[in-house]
């Protein structure tokens, strides 16, 4: 990833990855919700480079760039207790140091 | 990571928490956007007629975040909103929610003295209100 130009970068997921979202011990302004941590999903698109808006959300510069994906779980995989219907899914976007293979 | 010992939040977790002991439903580590699996009903889809002060709401965030200012960013401005709590959130209207959070970003940074600002808001009130009125 070194020297690549934000938005030309290498990213280390593509669609149909299984992913695990991982629980890591940060704390602040996260934008990975607490119900999606620990568990696995398919990615399904790249989504780009932003810069990091968890350092964005205090005023820092956000460097470098962080790669986001759109990654898609069961319903019921987040809820063991969901009442709808059992192809229900949810669409999130996470950012790739929240994810590893599943 | 650390194993949650207390309750979930009970104004932000899922229905029935006691099947989803996620390794996150720590209370301090919940904001807005962590609020998920709840039956929320219809979603309200009616807009609301855009006021006068909420272009000038906007345009003051603006002002504040441009590249030579860089005093109140959107990212910052969502972070304050979003450790509202839920009742307070849900109180405010779109608009005043980003114009506390403003104010909050502000205070925060030490730019303005919240007391001092309201102190300045009621008395351009009043001298309004008495030009009105002459």
């Amino acid at each position: 990833m070194t020297g690549s130009p934000a938005g030309t970068a290498v990213h280390r997921f593509a669609a149909g990855d299984r992913v695990r979202v991982l629980d890591l011990p940060k704390t602040g302004h996260m934008r990975t919700p607490w119900y999606i941590r620990e568990k696995v999903g398919t990615v399904t698109e790249w989504t780009g480079k932003v810069l990091n808006p968890e350092d964005l959300a205090y005023g820092r510069c956000g460097g470098p760039a962080v790669n986001g994906y759109r990654v898609v779980f069961d319903q019921r995989h987040i809820w063991p207790d969901y009442q709808g219907p059992e192809h229900d899914k949810l669409h999130i976007e996470v950012y790739e140091h929240w994810l590893e293979k599943a | 990571m650390t194993t949650p010992t207390s309750p979930a939040n009970p104004t932000i977790s899922p229905a029935n928490p006691t099947t989803t002991p996620g390794p996150t439903t720590i209370p301090g580590r919940c904001g807005y956007h962590d609020i998920g699996g709840l039956t929320a009903g219809e979603i309200d889809a009616a807009e609301e007629p855009i006021e006068f002060w909420h272009k000038q709401n906007e345009a003051m965030r603006g002002l504040l975040g441009d590249p030579l200012r860089r005093m109140v960013t959107v990212d910052e401005m969502r972070r304050a909103f979003e450790s509202f709590g839920e009742e307070k959130y849900n109180t405010l209207s779109f608009y005043e929610r980003r114009l506390e959070a403003m104010l909050d970003i502000l205070t925060e940074k030490g730019l303005i003295d919240r007391d001092v600002f309201m102190q300045r808001v009621d008395a351009a009130l009043k001298q309004r209100a008495a030009a009105s009125g002459a």
